[in-house]
């Protein structure tokens, strides 16, 4: 199977739910920012308020990272507003919440169930042109961490900038000191 | 083990590389002292001492001198005993702003040779527009740069910023593996080295040039 990392978000046309307002969504709208594309099975149900709540309450943190979250399931916007309607969390969400009925972005990110007409829990962090940089999907019943999706957008957004000045940590505890080299001296 | 025990040979320092310090090292105009601070109990400060020692025998440009953490609270203000190992280089009896916290291993061992070049003379050199900016520097700063031993562009922004202090009295630059300090990985939260604080308030991501580190320093009256 191929990976989607650098691959770039194809043509989309989606209807969403906004803080009480109908919109539509395109591809052109994840463009000039960082985007993240949170799939989730299905409205009402029980893992998803979880997680989408716990996304709704780091929202900000994400808006200060110039990132902005989507969350898509395969229910139509018309029910997200219902589902909104019904429970005081999904109700305090802020961040824009896709309808893919038709399963057109859960197939382009290869997440969608086909005989089940749901998204696997797949979320996909975007840069500002809208191409991959990270991403992970899991089954359905396993949940997500919104803290730990705020330090990957950070980290993607680093490497992005510093990506060609820096080292990743990789502290590793009893690690025997490297041997030494002089490649430098040779500047002197 | 006492500190007296600690060998003068460092299994680090292979015959190719002594020739290549010694190259180096023939080129020296002062003198320089490397003083070591160590817990002769733990295993990094053992290996330091003794690539230290090692270091000093291949001329007699450099000398040394061993510490455990009682001694040199009375004998070192300036060294950082919390986190040993810590090498501090002086010249003349004074302390030149640059010191090392843990093993100049891998890469570092690049830094240590730079630091001992810059600090005995005749050093990298500098170009006279920027030695003028750092003469006017009179607040007294310090520059933390944790590193990795395996990463070259660690080894880059510690000589970077250990020469500006070998050309600043008011410049004090220290390399810290991260590796060994969870504690530092922890307050600093470092995902990515070279990672370089300065006065405990500004960050600097990878490695920079002089006159960028500099305009984080002129900030400081």
């Amino acid at each position: 199977m191929e990976h989607m990392i650098n691959r770039k978000v194809e043509e989309f046309h989606v209807s969403a739910y906004a803080k009480g307002d109908f919109i539509e969504v395109s591809q052109e709208d994840l463009m000039g920012h960082w985007s993240v594309l949170f799939f989730y099975p299905a409205d009402f149900t029980f893992v998803c308020p979880t997680e989408l709540g716990d996304l709704a309450e780091h929202y900000e943190e994400f808006k200060k990272e110039g990132c902005e979250i989507y969350s898509v399931s395969e229910d139509t916007h018309f029910v997200h507003k219902a589902w909104a309607d019904a429970s005081e969390t999904i109700k305090k969400i802020q961040y824009v919440m896709l309808a893919d009925p038709a399963g057109e972005l859960a197939r382009q990110f290869g997440v969608l169930v086909e005989k089940e007409g749901q998204a696997l829990r797949g979320t996909f962090i975007l840069n500002p042109e809208g191409v991959v940089k990270a991403y992970e999907i899991h089954d359905m019943g396993i949940g997500r961490n919104a803290a730990e999706l705020l330090r990957k957008v950070q980290a993607a957004k680093f490497v992005e900038e510093h990506g060609d000045q820096v080292c990743p940590a990789k502290w590793q505890p009893g690690e025997e000191t490297l041997s030494p080299s002089l490649d430098l001296v040779g500047m002197l | 083990m006492g500190i007296d025990k600690i060998a003068s040979k460092s299994s680090l320092i292979t015959p190719e590389l002594e020739e290549q310090m010694k190259g180096v090292f023939a080129k020296l105009e002062g003198e320089v002292e490397l003083v070591c601070v160590i817990d002769p109990e733990a295993a990094a400060s053992v290996e330091m001492a003794e690539l230290v020692r090692h270091i000093s025998d291949l001329t007699d440009k450099l000398s040394c001198q061993l510490y455990d953490r009682e001694e040199a609270k009375e004998k070192l203000p300036e060294a950082d005993v919390s986190l040993l190992p810590a090498t501090v280089l002086r010249r003349q009896g004074k302390y030149t702003g640059i010191s090392f916290h843990g093993v100049t291993g891998g890469k570092e061992l690049n830094s240590l040779i730079f630091a001992i070049y810059n600090a005995a003379g005749p050093g990298q050199e500098m170009d006279k527009r920027m030695k003028k900016k750092l003469d006017k520097l009179t607040h007294k700063s310090e520059i933390k740069i944790f590193v990795s031993l395996s990463c070259h562009h660690c080894a880059q922004q510690v000589i970077t910023c250990q020469k500006m202090a070998a050309e600043c009295e008011a410049l004090e630059a220290r390399m810290i593996d991260a590796r060994l300090y969870p504690e530092m990985v922890e307050k600093y939260k470092i995902e990515r080295i070279p990672m370089t604080v300065i006065n405990e308030k500004e960050v600097l991501m990878g490695s920079k040039n002089m006159d960028e580190i500099y305009q984080v320093l002129r900030t400081y009256k």
